[in-house]
């Protein structure tokens, strides 16, 4: 056997405190002509008519994200105008505290694992929000690696990969 | 997506297929040639060698010949990027966190949402 790699972090939390009510942090995450205008990442436009946002659990979540930097567009070896879908499912959703996403592994875009971010939108009152993320966790298709050997990360790969053929792209 | 670097993209590409993985599972009990993967798998020479190609520009197997015999394994270096996917997975929801802060900034002064609860959108999927 050769040597593992190191075991990954299972998922990572991010904490922000914004100078704004809670109702409106929440609506810039669940209404498309807000969300449209922060989504990004930098260098991609995220038009509002691309985001569906069916605000339910079960729900889906999507958006296609295009390219419109000439400079990132030349690092990528794309063009100009390539569209980025980014489709999630909504598994947890309690207006305005709380919205839970998972996405399916994509193969196709090169993903293979599950993901799942939660999103709490605290009212720390006098008009400020706190959001707390969590994105992951990993450890079971990806650090699983390491920590169960190889036979068992597989064949639960496997298993993932044949219940989830034919879904729609993920981040 | 910008947060796929090229070479996890091609290391996930290579174990979306059934068969890579399967192959990368038996390298995973130990070393194999490719006679020995082909005799397993029931597939030639060529199609093994093929694969193995895939997982090897993945930076996920290696394979050395010595005389006529090409002895695969893996290559754990190829499966810690997983760890650099989630700190890019990391960077990406940062990036949003602070594009949400500049937009709420500026939105401060047109508050037109403010107060409104969250929609029930219900919409075609």
């Amino acid at each position: 056997m050769t040597d593992q790699p190191p075991s990954a972090d299972k998922k990572f939390t991010i904490t922000r405190v914004y100078d704004a009510p809670r109702t409106l942090v929440f609506d810039a995450w669940t209404r498309p002509e807000l969300l449209a205008q922060w989504w990004g990442p930098h260098g991609f436009d995220t038009p509002s008519d691309k985001v569906s946002i069916d605000l339910r659990v079960g729900g889906r979540f999507e958006k296609v994200m295009v390219l419109k930097s000439e400079e990132i567009a030349a690092g990528m070896k794309m063009p100009v105008g390539s569209e980025f879908p980014d489709n999630v499912e909504f598994i947890e959703v309690v207006p305005p505290e709380l919205l839970g996403m998972k996405s399916k592994p994509q193969p196709e875009m090169g993903l293979v694992v599950s993901t799942i971010t939660r999103v709490e939108f605290h009212d720390e009152g006098g008009e400020r929000t706190r959001v707390v993320l969590s994105d992951g966790p990993y450890t079971e298709q990806m650090g699983g690696y390491a920590e169960q050997g190889w036979s068992q990360s597989f064949e639960k790969l496997e298993r993932l990969l044949a219940g989830q053929v034919g879904s729609s792209p993920s981040v | 997506m910008v947060q796929y670097s090229p070479p996890l993209d091609a290391s996930f590409a290579a174990l979306a297929d059934p068969t890579r993985r399967a192959i990368v599972d038996r390298l995973g009990r130990g070393d194999a040639a490719i006679s020995a993967l082909a005799e397993g798998f029931e597939m030639s020479l060529t199609g093994v060698m093929k694969h193995v190609s895939v997982l090897e520009a993945a930076g996920l197997v290696t394979s050395e010949k010595l005389g006529r015999v090409r002895t695969c394994r893996l290559d754990p270096d190829g499966f810690a990027d997983a760890e650099r996917w989630i700190s890019k997975r990391r960077a990406m929801w940062e990036g949003r966190l602070d594009r949400l802060g500049a937009f709420l900034d500026a939105h401060r002064n047109t508050p037109t949402t403010k107060g409104r609860r969250a929609p029930a959108d219900r919409r075609e999927k």
